[in-house]
């Protein structure tokens, strides 16, 4: 069994490699566009996410004092955020692996001490966990919180609006992760969406192959062949993951050379990622092959759904910058799980830990897309 | 002479079109077997079958008693598809390799040099010629030393040097004693190779045979044809014998004591013949008086 799906591999990749024009196309498409977008990212090394309305707001409280409860059930009035009460330990989960964007803590006492603090008292500490990287989420957020927190404890002391002056406590920063590392990067996240924007394509043209060599009779002659049909259909899935693979292997080599892109996560959970996201979409394009009648019809719906996958799996602007509902919806979506992977092994700097789930996310879509092709996949040309 | 090849009541419909409709075929080991039948007769639908590429509605194929659908039945066949089933990306030497591998076989040499190919090995199959192809289309099928080869209308848009080249290769093959089942629609191309053949259409076989056996078949001759010196008519004919002027014909195969009826009329009436001819039949008649003269698209 392995022999033939080796010489598959290899007959696939010496047809991919005979013409050099369409190979060096393959690279050079992802690499120019990802160049350009992270030109024009500039040094966005800080540009941070804008969503007005309903940012959500992870609270953790740990004080018992009414001023503190009514401080956060004004938070969930303002219109400009969604507060989520949460645990200290979830909240710090959530910011690392950049589900939310900041965090604060009512510590134990703090209504009180704030209140004093007010009166001339010392001031307690707020603290605060964030996501360096979305500067103008922690922005909007930090603001109603501090308007909030003070509106409410004038409130209680003096029964009005303050004046102005001191905050009657301390902001007490932190975050979850390394500053110097966890920083946005434009640049990175132009070549995470565009090496996978790029293997979804090379999908699409290992599929167009595969319905052409059924159009020309070779799956007619392989069929008479006593390898079995699901094992030349895995031959084909390898060996379009394999170019999958030397494609993402192209661009990220671009991106580091050129842009000075780093993997500041885990070095093993990158290469899970790629190699589990060349996987899909390897069964990816038996998906398409599948399921397509002709040629003609299968390209313009392919690629139609390769832009999808890649625009709303945030391959040409970050998911984080996307409505929460459609955050919510394109956790569907191969290419979001894979972007995100990225992403997080670059410049989020997560630990191995966190690539697990997503590659094991994806091996699923490859293993899915595979399981659904391979039966439906007519092998009868008549 | 044992039988290789048994396929045995085959049907095949798309929707309301019955393809193929019992089909049933048995070829010797040694034996080369002509399919003939006109453009959508049902041949490529059967082969299809026969060679496990298609499953059929019903029916069976074996090869040497083990069924098609077992890997075992389809390591003894070496099948040439009516297309150019070749990547023509990449060299013939690497298009064999691959086919190659699918049958646990590493080389290819012999079945370069049967097609002539052995000298253009390296090159890409695309900048071949359509003869070459075709004969690399074939050589592709003896890379395992197959049983018995198959092929779907192997000769289709080649020039006559490639299609000689192609039948020396393949009756060399036939001299070795490699079983062929062959399909065409060019007569001479069955009358050259094949000893046995059938022929198909409306998805079933209409006659099976040798090509004498073909030939003698009712209804397979043309007839005689007597011309006389006068064209007055001759009384006392015997039934289905005509008169077209000064000519007479008999149909069908010589039949003596129908042709001494005639004769003796003659004579009885004082006619003098001027010719006596016997219609010579070849496969083209038979195959145009058994599947008819209307064209098919």
């Amino acid at each position: 069994m392995l022999k033939p799906i080796l010489e598959f591999i290899r007959k696939d990749l010496l047809i991919f490699a005979s013409d050099r024009r369409a190979m060096m196309i393959s690279f050079a498409v992802p690499v120019v566009i990802a160049s350009f977008l992270a030109s024009i990212t500039g040094g966005g090394e800080t540009n941070a996410s804008n969503r007005a309305l309903h940012v959500p707001l992870l609270v953790v409280n740990e004080d018992s004092a009414p001023v503190t409860k009514q401080i956060i059930a004004d938070l969930g009035k303002d219109p400009s955020v969604k507060v989520i009460e949460t645990t200290a330990a979830d909240a710090a989960q959530q910011i690392k692996s950049g589900k939310s964007a900041y965090a604060i803590t009512f510590p134990k006492g703090f209504g009180d001490a704030a209140s004093k603090a007010l009166m001339g008292g010392s001031r307690p500490e707020l603290p605060s966990l964030s996501d360096p990287s979305r500067e103008m989420e922690i922005g909007i957020l930090r603001g109603v919180v501090i308007q909030t927190t003070v509106r409410n404890l004038s409130r209680s002391v003096f029964g009005a609006s303050p004046g102005g002056g001191q905050l009657p406590f301390v902001e007490a920063k932190s975050s979850p992760v390394s500053t110097d590392s966890q920083k946005w990067s434009g640049k990175s996240h132009a070549f995470a969406g565009m090496a996978v924007q790029g293997v979804l394509f090379l999908s699409i043209e290992a599929a167009m192959g595969l319905m052409r060599e059924r159009k020309q009779g070779i799956w007619k002659r392989l069929r008479s062949s006593p390898v079995a049909p699901g094992t030349l259909l895995v031959g084909r899935w390898l060996s379009s993951a394999i170019r999958a693979l030397a494609i993402l292997t192209v661009v990220w080599g671009v991106g580091m050379l050129a842009f000075q892109i780093r993997v500041q996560g885990s070095g093993i959970g990158f290469a899970l990622i790629c190699l589990s996201t060349a996987l899909m979409a390897g069964g990816f394009g038996l998906f398409i092959a599948a399921l397509g009648k002709t040629e003609q019809q299968s390209r313009g719906l392919a690629t139609l759904a390769v832009l999808a996958l890649s625009m709303l799996g945030g391959a040409w602007f970050p998911s984080f910058l996307m409505p929460e509902w459609v955050q919510k919806v394109t956790l569907i979506m191969p290419s979001r799980w894979a972007i995100d992977g990225f992403d997080a092994m670059t410049w989020r700097a997560n630990d191995l830990a966190a690539a697990l789930p997503i590659t094991a996310v994806l091996l699923g879509f490859a293993v899915l897309f595979t399981a659904i092709a391979i039966p439906r996949f007519r092998l009868e040309t008549e | 002479m044992p039988v290789v090849l048994i396929a045995r009541g085959l049907k095949k419909a798309y929707g309301d079109h019955l393809a193929v409709n019992d089909v049933s075929i048995e070829i010797n080991r040694g034996e080369s077997f002509g399919l003939l039948g006109p453009n959508g007769a049902g041949k490529s639908t059967t082969i299809s079958m026969i060679v496990g590429g298609l499953a059929p509605d019903s029916g069976s194929v074996t090869i040497d008693g083990i069924p098609i659908s077992q890997p075992g039945a389809k390591q003894k066949i070496g099948y040439v598809p009516q297309e150019l089933a070749l990547y023509d990306d990449i060299s013939a030497r690497d298009n064999l390799r691959f086919f190659g591998a699918l049958y646990g076989v590493g080389g290819f040499d012999d079945a370069l040099q049967i097609v002539g190919l052995t000298e253009r090995q390296r090159d890409r199959v695309g900048t071949f010629s359509g003869g070459m192809k075709r004969r690399l289309n074939i050589a592709v099928a003896l890379l395992h030393s197959p049983e018995i080869i198959i092929l779907d209308e192997p000769t289709v848009g080649v020039d006559p040097q490639s299609r000689n080249a192609i039948f020396d290769a393949l009756e060399t093959l036939r001299s070795q004693g490699l079983t062929i089942l062959y399909t065409t629609h060019y007569m001479e191309e069955v009358e050259r190779l094949c000893s046995r053949i059938a022929v198909m259409d409306h998805g079933q076989i209409v006659a099976q045979g040798t090509l004498a056996d073909l030939k003698n078949a009712p209804g397979a001759h043309r007839g005689v044809t007597i011309q006389l010196v006068t064209a007055s008519a001759v009384d006392g004919l015997p039934p289905g014998v005509t008169q077209d002027g000064a000519t007479l014909r008999i149909p069908g195969a010589p039949n003596p004591a129908e042709l001494s009826h005639v004769l003796l009329a003659l004579h009885d009436q004082h006619r003098e013949i001027a010719g006596i001819e016997t219609e010579s039949t070849d496969l083209e008649d038979v195959f145009l008086q058994l599947t008819g003269r209307a064209l098919r698209d």
